[in-house]
């Protein structure tokens, strides 16, 4: 036995902790975790899904925001002239998009581009400065050109540069014909803006003058600059002495700008400055415009908004329907089930084309409904089987427990039974279920319209697959026109799968704790 | 399920029948609207719906459209001077091989009347019975008097049995040809195409699949996972335009799209299957993604139960557990999966072939919804039904088959 080597404790040291106090539930001093903030952990863990969640965010944003500053509106007249002009975006000084597209030019088309910009600076007849001038101009196409290469073409052996060439510029000038009135508002316009629109007329009938081409301002044999002699020019010499113009002068020998046409004048405009002075800003389209001449960005942010708007429609209509269909189903069973198990099996084996077609058909060209309801109603035909068949199980599941007994033997209804006691267990499944609609519409919606289904290309409404059915035609040389769109599409589909497959293990609680 | 597939076709049939169908103008009016009476499209829906399932069923002699080049004579004797025809009654026209053969009386398959004007010429030529029809008729006309002749030449058109199903006759697509002939002569690219995207894509579907399981948390693993992603979310027509323009505009290496049957020598041919690779590949990309998803689900699983420990107890290599063992009790739920993929082999993509231009039943499936053609519309959609109906019912079926455990219909 061990001494006791302890010194006792003074009885009046002792207290009681709780005399003449009543005990009560404390309450806890840690946040409880619910079911839908457990959800919200586990989502946040997954790397992939809150990215696709970021992209979808600015996906959304970017449809929401774009057509309220964007400068060109949807249904609007577009300037054909500047269709098919590829992608342009500098935000101060840091090019994103140059609104390039790369040629392989030769001296005679090189020079032609470049004195657009020696024209515009109005820098001709300066000798070896005037190359130079033109070259650095701002209207000049010619964004970047290389050394000469040595390309067979045809069995020729050709001098060629690889260049970028700006497609804006390359527009350069164009005749216009205006009344007396509209050229008063272009003189004034051209004061107020500080800058030049109108340029001297060309002699349409010497040297080469072309009444078409606004831009062969210099003298020229067959697009080959010539000098006074009359002899052409190479690039050197054209570097060295610049461009020989070959103005309209009157017979006191000054600039002609405007030519009478009956009771019209004819122009030749620097398109540039014109299509600034005519809408206010300069042409630049984010993402391009397309073989209309509409912006694509304005119209992408338009067809999105007509696809979330469908799918987010048919994606609640599905939730409700297919929760209160499921949950009838579910709880009363027997021959209801049966019954209505027979007719989602007839509407789920009916394709969706056929759907698609008849109330397009019926609805839609007899002018009972528009294009998108008649649309939106058949995608609600079908959409909702999916939810209802997973309502369906989970009451299944749940129908026959315990607690279901305890509440039915305290006298609650039915429709109690149903929403209140059943239908929570269920509304993760549901969620995710009715978030995976969303893409399954869209991409249903843009191959319908791609296909010519539906037409959903009036002047307001725009859809992701008309754009692209547009741009088809011109794949091979304007390829942005189609691939944007169809690039937005396959990042939306991803996002949303990658979202879909976060949410579906967010909201299984069964994998809590499994990848930890 | 048959109550299934009538009930779509009764809605489909009675709501395509109801659309308004534009009414012909022009010369060729009367004849057409005499044609469609013919065809009993006039009837009320429900009446036309009647005869429909009834010639399905029962008639032996199904509707059909048969085109011979025909030689008629008149009186035995033919001419190649070009003179007028007068005072003619009627025309008895037969094939011309029954003139050929014998001297004896030819089965007269059809009469054209000649009731009209003086004298005739080939539009005045026109059958009594408005389902037979001349097409580019290339008549030589002799002035008829006592035993004189007549000789004419032409392509000879009528509605004969069809080897096929009953299913009604089209009118824009292919005029007044049966509906079955129609969709079975679409088939062959379609199968095609789509046999061969299974062959490239259940392979290495399934080889990356196994791979993944194999690997499980490994780069490999997740490399194989981001294609999965997103070869299963990006739409398949996406895919093609991408496929298009790098592989065919900018690289060059194959054909933008199919070639025609002439160009290739046959449909099949090395030059056409060349030519199909980007639809191929198009639609593979996504079965190879989804069997890789689904193989590696499953095998997974598989490999992480408790056999697999006492495979491996009893002292079998990892490699033998896992062939003997994981992968074939992995195996039991692709299977049925692989049946019923075989069977949408006839179930051609729409848009995929019209992206890359394949004349296949999608393609004739969307131009009969352009045309609008009605018989033919109600022919493709019947099609698209039973193909999904039958693939699901062999699924199912296949997995009672194939695992014994599983009893279908059982309490």
């Amino acid at each position: 036995m061990a001494e006791n080597n302890y010194t006792p404790i003074s009885k009046d040291r002792f207290r009681f902790v709780q005399q003449n106090e009543k005990i009560h539930d404390k309450a806890l001093k840690t946040k409880p975790i619910g079911y839908f903030k457990d959800a919200w952990i586990r989502f946040r863990k997954n790397k992939a899904s809150v990215a696709a969640a970021i992209v979808l965010a600015i996906i959304i944003l970017y449809a929401i925001i774009v057509p309220f500053i964007s400068k060109y509106k949807l249904g609007a007249k577009s300037d054909m002239t500047y269709k098919k002009m590829n992608p342009e975006l500098i935000i101060g000084k840091t090019v994103i998009f140059d609104g390039g597209k790369n040629m392989s030019l030769n001296d005679k088309y090189l020079m032609y581009l470049v004195s657009i910009g020696v024209n515009a600076e109005n820098a001709e007849g300066k000798g070896a400065e005037s190359w130079n001038i033109g070259y650095e101009s701002f209207y000049n196409p010619v964004l970047k050109a290389g050394e000469e290469e040595k390309v067979i073409e045809d069995g020729n052996e050709v001098y060629k540069r690889a260049a970028r060439v700006n497609t804006y510029q390359l527009i350069g000038f164009q005749y216009l014909q205006v009344s007396a009135a509209e050229l008063q508002k272009i003189l004034d316009g051209e004061k107020e803006m500080q800058t030049q629109i109108l340029y001297p007329l060309i002699d349409e009938n010497n040297y080469g003058g072309s009444a078409d081409d606004a831009n062969l301002w210099f003298r020229n044999d067959r697009g080959y600059p010539i000098n006074e002699a009359g002899q052409r020019m190479t690039l050197e010499d054209v570097k060295a002495n610049g461009y020989v113009d070959n103005f309209l002068r009157d017979s006191n020998g000054d600039l002609v700008y405007m030519k009478t046409v009956g009771s019209m004048y004819k122009i030749r405009v620097l398109y540039y400055n014109y299509y600034r002075y005519e809408e206010g800003h300069t042409p630049s389209f984010v993402f391009g415009s397309d073989g209309g001449g509409y912006d694509i960005a304005t119209r992408m942010a338009y067809g999105l908004r007509t696809s979330f708007i469908l799918s987010v429609s048919v994606a609640v209509f599905c939730f409700i329907f297919g929760a209160i269909f499921g949950a009838i189903e579910g709880y009363y069973g027997g021959w209801v089930d049966l019954l209505l198990e027979r007719l989602v099996d007839i509407l789920w084996r009916m394709p969706l084309y056929i759907i698609v077609t008849l109330f397009q058909m019926h609805l839609v060209n007899t002018g009972k409904a528009s294009v998108l309801s008649g649309l939106l109603m058949a995608f609600c035909v079908t959409g909702w089987i999916g939810t209802a068949s997973l309502v369906r199980t989970q009451f299944y599941r749940f129908k026959n427990q315990e607690y279901i007994l305890a509440a039915r033997t305290l006298g609650a209804k039915d429709m109690r039974l149903m929403f209140r006691h059943i239908f929570p267990n269920a509304i993760g499944t549901i969620i995710t279920s009715s978030v995976f609609v969303i893409p399954g519409i869209i991409m249903s919606e843009s191959t319908f319209s791609y296909l010519g289904i539906v037409n959903l290309n009036s002047r307001d409404t725009v859809s992701l697959g008309t754009m692209m059915a547009d741009g088809k035609e011109f794949l091979s040389e304007y390829p942005h026109i189609l691939l944007i769109p169809a690039a937005v599409i396959a990042l939306m589909m991803i996002a949303f799968n990658l979202f879909g497959n976060g949410l579906r293990d967010a909201f299984n609680p069964s994998l809590r704790g499994a990848d930890d | 399920m048959v109550l299934t597939f009538f009930v779509i076709l009764t809605i489909t049939f009675c709501l395509v029948k109801t659309l308004q169908s534009e009414i012909p103008l022009g010369k060729e009016a009367e004849a057409e609207l005499a044609r469609r009476e013919a065809l009993g499209w006039d009837k009320p829906v429900l009446e036309q719906y009647g005869i429909y399932l009834k010639n399905f069923f029962t008639k032996e002699t199904h509707t059909g459209v048969e085109e011979h080049t025909l030689t008629f004579t008149y009186n035995g004797r033919q001419t190649t001077k070009k003179e007028v025809l007068t005072n003619i009654k009627e025309i008895r026209v037969s094939k011309l091989e029954d003139f050929d053969s014998d001297k004896k009386t030819p089965t007269i398959d059809g009469v054209i009347d000649v009731t009209g004007p003086a004298t005739i010429t080939a539009a005045d030529l026109k059958f009594t019975n408005p389902l037979y029809q001349i097409e580019n008729p290339d008549v030589y006309i002799a002035t008829i008097g006592e035993g004189e002749h007549f000789y004419m030449k032409g392509n000879f058109m009528k509605v004969v049995d069809s080897p096929l199903f009953d299913l009604g006759v089209s009118l824009r697509v292919a005029y007044m040809k049966p509906v079955a002939s129609v969709i079975a002569e679409r088939m062959p690219p379609t199968i095609l195409v789509n046999v061969l995207s299974i062959l490239v894509g259940l392979p290495l579907g399934i080889v990356l699949g196994i791979f993944a399981a194999l690997k499980k948390n490994t780069w490999i693993d997740h490399v194989i996972s981001v294609i999965i992603v997103i070869f299963i979310s990006v739409p398949s027509f996406v895919l093609a335009f991408f496929l298009q323009y790098f592989l065919a505009f900018k690289l060059g290496w194959f054909p933008l799209v199919m070639s025609s049957k002439a160009e290739a020598g046959g449909l099949f041919t090395w030059k056409m299957i060349y030519s199909l690779m980007l639809p191929i590949m198009a639609s593979a990309f996504y079965e190879i993604a989804y069997f890789a998803r689904t193989v590696r689900a499953e095998l997974t699983e598989a490999l992480t139960s408790d056999y697999m420990l006492l495979a491996r107890t009893k002292g079998l290599t990892q490699s033998k557990a896992v062939v003997h063992h994981a992968l074939k009790n992995a195996m039991v739920p692709i299977l049925p999966i692989i049946i019923g993929t075989f069977l949408n082999i006839m179930g051609g993509s729409m848009i995929l072939e019209r992206i890359f231009a394949i004349p296949g039943v999608g393609d004739l499936t969307l131009k009969a919804l352009q045309g609008p053609d009605y018989d033919l519309f109600v022919g493709t959609a019947m099609f698209y039904t039973l193909i999904g109906l039958l693939g699901g019912l062999i699924t199912d079926l296949s997995y009672g088959f194939l695992d014994p455990r599983i009893k279908m219909g059982e309490r």
